[in-house]
């Protein structure tokens, strides 16, 4: 297998030289919630033993999906005492050729992102990644933007999809199938500097200290207060994971892990009706040209399971002439 | 004046004196961590509507705190092996992961002694009495329980045991902190002649003996007795309760036993420190003053091929031995290399570094322990238990190699020949792939594994798979790491 057939660019002697090199770029942030298993527990561990991280057990079990929108049946957020947090990434705001754009970003704002197919962080105990150093694969890729957008009196359904493949046009194919780690490296994140500006911004936290001392301040009053042994044991478990694992808790919420790719698979613009597609925003939303995607997950809470995202969809874009 | 000649038979003796303590001290730390590991793979991890009555969800939570610390011992038990090694590698000695099985019962050998009671201490111990009572503890006239290495559930028994075999002496327990005397770890004299004729194995003191002589012995060492340097020893940076540092001197030498000592005995640490035999200690007494907590499924003590009825269930128990198997050829391998970090190819040591610990310890020898204690063993009539644990069992022949891994009884030194069980990485390609097809064979054999609780029949088998799909891709990065060292690149970004 060659290296040069993960290029998700058009082909040599091919360079699309013609198109347009400007993007809207869609941006967005927000709460994600992972029940991920941590070292050193095997990575598809469903309890979480002796890891930093578990299901309780009055929870579902730790599943290993990256939710970017409220679940509260399969993913359910602990009790905690920052009633702020929610969890759901959606579209912050919208730039066209690096400007801020106001008009689209009224009009695509607060759309929906979500990851489909039930992505995992993969590295597997350093088997096809490296838990040490954070290099991690988002598996699969398949990133989905939906919104209502007001159009004429009326709330248009948009919905914005691009697919990324580990190897172009085999989008079955997993990490751990494939033996060189450098055909999938593009898919791999790099770690930020800790602590990451960057993430504290993010979650308005910068004393990571003092925000799990008042973690564990709460989760002792819980002890406390609590009348029902499930819930006193859960939280007493909860407390025994921070005071464990110190550092290794606390300095997740300045972590910032960065994934920079191009997306080689299915990328969709729909529209309904279709014949509003060039109009609703103004410009011809080009798919047949490679698209970008950047993004960061961090700011980890290990006690709640959650942390946030952000990053941008870059999509090649015509602007109408009268816009 | 002794003579130069006299000197150098004297350092000599000294030498494999100190080298034959530590092969003792490897052995002890090994059993240590697949006993514990053993009591972790028997713990409950969920409430299942089997035919077994299981912990509710308030108990569920408790043990889970327990799991995390039984790991967290064995964790560390692995880390003192590994620093054992160092201290080994650093005067020249062979690498030593043999390990006797435990169904020879051959660990008396590691006794080494009546175990000294200093006379005349005596201290009040108010844990260990009745609430408002202290009790007097005169180590005059207690003398230590003997115990054997046992593989079995996990249990109030179980964790009373392992208490006693991490304890300090009497006069150390007294000394440093009565309040944590475990008086089950100690008899009256009267009821001295209860114990067996044969010296005891394990008994409180036991592992602080043994390492306060091995300080004393390397204390006596040259300087010059410290022949191979850090870069030929396997450092490991400080995660998950574990560090590993190289050995190069009689400060490092005495500061990893102090560490060992620490961590399991408790031996100079502070009243807070969480050392293995707090840990268990204060587990006891959680225990103790909780309803019945039915923790763990009841696996068979020790077990062996012939315990086991069912043939799925009886293979895995053989492949769990196998691949146990390689992973001490891989971490012979590893510790006998003598370049760490080879700047060309053939890169041996990061091969076998970046797969032994994680993932091989993570991915395969744990996680299908975990799968083997959920299968039928058993049918359960005649009250045996219906599962089985991993037996950890390593054959006569490869226990030989281990014992003897250079050719021609040579021990190690720089540019001294490893046997190509070991130095040739395609023996170890060819046992973990070949683990992973037969893997591969019994999934493929019947649709569902022979579980005990059918609820779990969905998750065995895809852990199963799981296992089979990671043991297959540790066998091509051994390949790909020993030829391109392809994995440096990651180890080597940001975080």
């Amino acid at each position: 297998m060659s290296d040069a057939s993960t290029q998700p660019a058009a082909a040599v002697g091919k360079f699309p030289v013609n198109q347009t090199a400007r993007y809207l770029t869609l941006n967005f942030g927000g709460y994600f919630m992972c029940r991920l298993a941590t070292d050193p527990d095997p990575s598809d561990d469903p309890y979480g033993t002796s890891g930093y991280t578990m299901a309780l057990s009055n929870e579902p079990v730790l599943d290993q999906i990256i939710r970017l929108q409220d679940d509260p049946v399969a993913a359910p957020l602990r009790k905690n005492p920052l009633p702020h947090i929610k969890v759901g990434v959606t579209v912050t705001s919208v730039t066209f050729d690096g400007a801020f754009d106001a008009a689209r970003t009224k009009a695509l704002a607060g759309a929906r992102v979500n990851l489909l197919q039930n992505p995992s962080f993969i590295s597997t105990n350093n088997t096809v990644g490296s838990d040490d150093t954070m290099a991690f694969v988002v598996e699969p890729f398949h990133l989905k933007l939906t919104h209502h957008v007001p159009f004429n009196g009326q709330l248009v359904p948009v919905s914005i999809e691009a697919v990324d493949n580990l190897i172009p046009g085999h989008p079955g194919v997993k990490a751990v199938q494939i033996p060189n780690p450098a055909v999938y490296a593009r898919r791999f994140s790099t770690a930020a500097p800790t602590p990451s500006p960057v993430a504290h911004q993010a979650i308005g936290v910068y004393d990571e200290y003092g925000y799990f001392r008042d973690r564990r301040r709460w989760l002792t009053e819980q002890i406390h207060k609590a009348t029902d042994p499930v819930e006193r044991q859960g939280y007493q478990s909860r407390l025994y994971q921070i005071d464990q694992w110190g550092n290794r808790v606390t300095n997740k919420l300045g972590f910032q892990a960065n994934w920079s790719h191009g997306t080689n698979g299915e990328q969709k613009f729909d529209v309904t009706p279709p014949s509003l597609s060039t109009e609703l925003l103004g410009g011809k939303v080009i798919v047949d040209q490679p698209w970008t995607v950047n993004y960061w997950f961090g700011a980890w809470d290990g006690d709640l399971l959650i942390g946030y995202m952000a990053g941008g969809l870059n999509i090649p874009f015509t602007p109408n002439a009268s816009t | 004046m002794s003579n130069p000649s006299e000197q150098d038979r004297g350092s000599l003796a000294l030498g494999q004196e100190v080298v034959q303590k530590l092969r003792k001290a490897a052995e002890i730390e090994q059993q240590f961590m697949c006993m514990y590991l053993y009591g972790a793979f028997s713990i409950q991890k969920r409430y299942v509507n089997g035919q077994h009555v299981s912990p509710n969800a308030a108990q569920l939570e408790l043990t889970r705190r327990w799991a995390n610390m039984v790991y967290s011992v064995a964790r560390q038990e692995m880390e003192h092996l590994a620093l054992v090694n160092n201290l080994l590698r650093s005067i020249g000695g062979a690498p030593y992961f043999a390990r006797s099985n435990l169904i020879e019962k051959p660990l008396h050998a590691f006794h080494l002694g009546a175990n000294p009671l200093r006379p005349g201490q005596a201290a009040a111990c108010p844990a260990s009495a009745a609430p408002g009572k202290t009790l007097a503890i005169n180590c005059d006239e207690l003398v230590p329980i003997p115990h054997d290495f046992v593989f079995s559930k996990f249990d109030l028994e179980a964790a009373r045991r392992w208490t006693c075999m991490e304890a300090p002496e009497c006069s150390t327990l007294v000394s440093e902190d009565g309040s944590h005397f475990a008086e089950w770890c100690f008899r009256r004299k009267g009821a001295q002649k209860a114990m067996a004729a044969a010296p005891p194995p394990v008994e409180p003191g036991t592992i602080e003996e043994l390492y306060r002589d091995l300080k004393g012995l390397f204390a006596k060492l040259p300087v010059s007795a410290f022949v191979n340097g850090a870069s030929t020893q396997v450092i490991i940076e400080q995660q998950y309760d574990i560090y590993v540092f190289p050995v190069t001197d009689h400060a490092s030498a005495n500061q990893a036993m102090s560490l060992i000592t620490e961590q399991g005995e408790g031996i100079n640490a502070s009243p807070t420190y969480e050392s293995h035999y707090h840990r268990f200690y204060d587990i006891v007494r959680e225990w103790e003053k909780s309803a019945p907590v039915p923790a763990a499924w009841d696996l068979k003590q020790d077990p062996v091929r012939s315990d086991i009825d069912d043939e799925y269930t009886g293979r895995v128990f053989e492949l769990f031995n196998e691949a146990y198997e390689t992973l001490l050829i891989m971490l012979t391998g590893l510790y006998a290399t003598t370049n760490q970090a080879p700047a060309s190819y053939p890169y041996l040591a990061p091969a076998l570094g970046m797969e032994a610990f994680a993932p091989f310890m993570t991915m395969v020898i744990r996680s299908l322990a975990e799968v083997l204690v959920q299968l039928r063993a058993t049918d359960g009539r005649g009250g045996k238990p219906e599962r089985v644990g991993p037996g950890f069992i390593v054959s006569d022949a490869l226990n030989f190699e281990l014992r003897h891994p250079y050719a021609d009884g040579q021990h190690g030194m720089v540019g001294q020949t490893l046997k190509p069980m070991f130095a040739d990485i395609d023996h170890v390609i060819t046992r973990v792939e070949g683990f992973s097809q037969k893997l591969q064979g019994l999934i493929n054999s019947r649709p569902k594994p022979p579980v005990v609780d059918p609820a779990l029949a969905d998750w065995t088998l895809q852990r199963m798979q799981y296992i089979q799909a990671n043991s297959h891709r540790i066998a091509i990065n051994l390949r790909r790491i020993y030829q391109q060292n392809v994995f440096s690149a990651l180890q080597s970004v940001g975080y």
